[in-house]
């Protein structure tokens, strides 16, 4: 291969598709076309194949004899001897066909030819067309001129067929090669060729779901879009230069599920289209994307150890967090057996093997249910223990106390019985002025209500604080009524409609006071109140009635008359 | 279209030759000035799309080995032809002997019919093997493709019993009928002549060599035996209650259209199986030749093209590369008597287009004439 040959294989493997062949010449032979300027004669390329043996011959190495002892056929595809060159003359306005041997960039140009040969046209396409540039008997006017004349001055030609029309004048389209010749020998090596494709800018947009935070490490979703449907190629996603997903371009998008951050923080992330045969790559402006590290699950296990089992005594609790390292404090709950649950421990550190230890001695006696709950630190999960660690302890060895002996003393009152009424001989009761019964001729007075339920403080009052609650027994009698020399018996007067009546904070009751009339007063005792329960309580106890007098003779002479009454009680 | 004449080689002709390829098969006198190729008819067709160009496979296949173009002249046609700028007129030979006679004076110089042709012949074109086998012989006899020789016969179509009689005629009944003194009674109820092309055919040449015929019998038209005689391989040749040798490929060739039809005028000419062995097989334009047929060794044949050894000779003063080339069968597109048919483009392919098959040897021959 000369170095001519050797630098545009170099200069070829920008790999760039060949537009307008359809052959597939981009895949096959990535790095052996020469670009050439695309012009509206540009038809296409077409390979090589040895029309004697059926083999391909390869461009840029295949050195090949001027005469056609190599029979160079023109085929469409490597390896496809059937893979016709051209179109059909008729959609492009043709009718005439010439093979040409032309300076590079001149094959359109029919008056530059050095040599050519017209051959017969096909509808579908120059199936197999002979190549040999030795055949090629007709001189153009072209410099060298005339097949001879390349081969002796060798150098670099173009190889093709010129569709063509107006007598074979004007050149319509042309496919062509690109070859090499050695000067005298004329041996040559031909290079397929491809216009040089003109590619549409773009422009690439960057969307990410979800758009706002994701965990460090975790898949979130990038969704590129490309200006042209049409385009076709990869996007990577990158963060700093730094590829962090990529995806195949479809319908003008291309989208990961898989990409992921491994810095926490604000990460500015852009697509990066590839572009393609027809499409320029871009790249899209940043979308920002906070990373925060990821949720770190945690496991915590708990146990509980008493070296001597003993209420009381320390007992060992330990939480185990895994992962090792996880941060965050530990807290200890237990219940006695059964009971509610009370906090044992809190805030116990987690150290850097993921153990949290305490020792307490305010464990009690009995069966003790035990947990332990992790307070993680971000990224670290919170967990708790989900099976309980129990710890049974026995009674505490403690002696106990010797009784003591102490003596205690008291004075219960012996108490009086106090019975008052509010009169005396200062303040006398007065029945009033007696009044003439004519239908009996007596006098009577009108009956006085002492005590009333309204009235208490002129009550006759029973103050009973003797000790051993004995009750009480109340009694009245009195003297006869006396004026001077003058009196008239007592029986006259009665004491009557007697009642009890409760007084407040005390425990006497009324309803245990049994009260009796005392219809005619003596000069002896008489009961008119009695208190004896079944259980007798001390107090006070309040006692009215009516006092009058009835049936006083007439015959008693006229003055004030007065009575001394003795209430007694014991 | 006849050319009679060519005025030079250049753009002109050229764009002549790629323009016909296309539209028909090559039918024409040759334009090219380059090597001169004369003789049988049977080869004529093949030969000229060969030289010519044509997309008969559907590739362009233009044999032009080293760049040097050739012209490949009709069996019949105009009574003279010019083959070289720098050469004059003579008289075109018709069929395989002529054209061998016609490059014998080539080389040697000697006057043919009273003409000088020297130089003027490169390749002669043969439908028989050598008459005179020579090891040290002038000419080589190259192996170009193989036929079969049957016979066409013609029949009203209402003579059914007839047409039946003659489809099928053994080697003993042929041979019966062309040494017969007069036409034959038995076949048919009319009479059947034995008709025989020109006197210079190799088809005929071949033909009786492969009966055994050595003097033809009076039954055949004595203006057959002339070089003014039918011409070979065409219709129109003979009448009703008549028969002919005839060339299959060339029945097959005219048939699929890759040669000139001349026989679709004459419906009622139809293709006899010698021995019960059509040479052929299909219908209409798609006919295929038939092996059984083309390896008989009676009737099938190998074709030639002829050349001057000493040109073809790499030790010879007069060797001639590009002539070499033409007739070399391993230089596959570049040589005229390649018979690989892999691929469109090589002509092989065109020459089966033409119903031919591949000759039984590529071993050229050595001969006088």
């Amino acid at each position: 291969m000369s170095a001519r040959l050797t630098r545009r294989l170099a200069a070829g493997a920008t790999a760039l598709a060949i537009a307008g062949l359809g052959l597939g010449f981009g895949a096959t032979a990535a790095s052996a076309v020469d670009t050439v300027p695309s012009t509206p004669t540009f038809g296409g390329s077409f390979y090589l194949g040895n029309g004697n043996t059926a083999a391909d011959l390869a461009p840029g190495t295949a050195s090949l004899a001027w005469n056609g002892a190599d029979a160079p056929l023109a085929i469409g595809a490597p390896g496809n001897f059937n893979a016709t060159v051209g179109v059909n003359p008729t959609t492009i306005g043709a009718t005439g066909i010439d093979v040409f041997l032309s300076p590079q960039g001149q094959e359109a140009n029919k008056t530059a030819w050095n040599a050519y040969s017209p051959t017969g046209l096909s509808a579908n396409g120059q199936l197999q067309q002979n190549m040999t540039p030795m055949n090629l008997t007709n001189p153009g006017t072209g410099t060298p001129t005339g097949q001879g004349a390349v081969m002796a001055a060798g150098g670099d030609y173009s190889l093709g067929m010129a569709y063509t029309k107006n007598s074979d004048v004007t050149v319509v389209k042309v496919w062509y090669v690109h070859i090499h010749v050695t000067a005298g020998t004329g041996a040559w090596t031909y290079q397929p060729v491809q216009a040089a494709v003109v590619k549409t800018a773009t422009t690439t947009t960057i969307t990410s779901s979800p758009s706002g935070t994701v965990n460090t490490g975790a898949p979130f979703t990038l969704t590129a879009t490309v200006s042209d449907p049409t385009a076709t190629g990869t996007v990577a996603f990158q963060v700093g230069g730094t590829t962090i997903g990529s995806a195949t371009v479809a319908n003008g998008v291309a989208t990961t599920t898989s990409a992921s951050l491994s810095t926490a923080g604000a990460n500015s992330v852009v697509a990066v289209y590839s572009g393609d045969s027809a499409f320029s790559g871009s790249t899209s402006a940043a979308v920002t994307v906070n990373a925060v590290l990821a949720p770190i699950s945690t496991t915590t296990t708990v146990t509980a150890a008493s070296a001597d089992s003993t209420a009381l005594h320390p007992a060992t609790l330990t939480a185990t967090v895994t992962p090792a390292g996880a941060a965050g404090t530990v807290s200890f709950t237990g219940s006695v057996n059964g009971g509610a649950v009370q906090t044992l421990a809190s805030n116990v550190p987690v150290d850097a093997t993921g153990t949290a230890s305490v020792s307490t001695t305010g464990l009690t006696q009995g069966t003790w249910t035990i947990n332990a709950a992790f307070t993680g630190t971000s990224p670290y999960v919170s967990s708790a223990s989900t099976t309980a660690a129990t710890l049974t302890l026995g009674a505490a060895a403690y002696p106990s106390a010797t009784p003591a002996a102490a003596n205690v003393t008291t004075t219960i009152p012996t108490g009086s019985l106090v019975i008052t009424t509010p009169w005396s001989t200062a303040t006398p009761l007065n029945l009033g002025t007696a009044v003439l019964d004519s239908a009996t001729s007596t006098w009577s007075t009108p009956v006085t209500t002492f005590a009333s339920a309204t009235d208490q403080s002129k009550a006759i009052q029973v103050v009973d604080t003797r000790a051993g609650a004995p009750g009480f027994t109340a009694q009245v009698s009195s003297t006869d009524f006396k004026n001077g020399t003058q009196s008239f018996p007592v029986s006259f007067m009665g004491l009557v409609n007697v009642a009890a009546h409760q007084v407040a904070n005390n425990a006497i009751q009324a309803a245990g006071v049994v009260t009796s009339n005392v219809a005619s007063l003596s000069g002896s005792a008489q009961t008119f109140a009695t208190y004896h329960p079944a259980s007798s309580t001390l107090g006070t106890a309040w006692i009215s009635g009516d006092l009058s007098l009835k049936g006083v003779p007439t015959s008693v002479q006229p003055g004030t008359y007065t009575a001394t009454l003795t209430f007694t009680a014991f | 279209m006849k050319v009679r004449k060519l005025a030079s080689v250049g753009i002109a002709t050229g764009l002549l030759a790629g323009l016909v390829a296309v539209a028909t098969p090559a039918s024409a006198d040759p334009v090219t000035g380059g090597y001169a190729v004369v003789g049988s008819d049977t080869l004529q067709d093949s030969m000229n799309a060969l030289v010519n160009g044509t997309s008969v496979t559907g590739a362009n296949v233009r044999v032009a080995a080293n760049g040097v173009n050739l012209g490949s002249f009709d069996a019949f046609g105009a009574s003279k032809i010019r083959t070289k700028v720098s050469g004059g007129y003579f008289t075109r030979p018709g069929g395989s002997g002529a054209g061998i006679s016609a490059l014998l004076a080539s080389i040697s110089g000697n006057p043919l019919n009273g003409e000088t042709l020297t130089g003027q012949v490169d390749i002669a074109r043969s439908s028989s093997g050598p008459s005179v086998v020579n090891v040290n012989g002038a000419l080589v006899f190259v192996p170009f493709a193989r036929d079969a020789v049957a016979y066409a016969y013609q029949v009203p179509a209402s003579d059914t019993a007839c047409a039946s009689a003659l489809s099928s005629l053994t080697a003993a009944q042929l041979t019966a009928l062309y040494n017969a003194s007069s036409a034959n009674t038995t076949l048919c109820s009319t009479p059947v002549t034995p008709r025989l092309p020109q006197s210079n055919s190799g088809t005929r040449k071949f033909f009786l060599k492969a009966l055994g015929v050595t003097t033809v019998g009076a039954a055949v038209p004595a203006t057959d035996n002339q070089p003014t005689g039918p011409q070979e391989n065409a219709g129109g040749q003979i009448s009703d209650y008549q028969i002919i040798p005839f060339s299959a490929a060339s029945w097959i060739a005219q048939s699929n259209g890759a040669a000139p039809n001349t026989i679709a005028a004459s419906p009622t000419l139809k293709l006899g199986a010698v021995n019960g062995q059509l040479a052929y097989s299909g219908t209409g334009s798609n006919l295929s030749p038939v092996a059984a047929a083309y390896s008989d060794t009676t009737f099938g044949r190998d074709t030639y093209l002829v050349v001057e050894y000493a040109r073809v000779n790499s030790a010879d003063p007069k060797y001639d590369p590009a002539l070499a080339t033409l007739v070399d069968p391993s230089k596959g597109t570049n040589s005229l008597v390649s018979f690989v048919t892999a691929l469109a483009g090589q002509p092989g392919a065109v020459k089966a287009k033409f119903g031919f098959m591949a000759p039984s040897t590529t071993t050229p021959t050595r001969a006088d004439s």
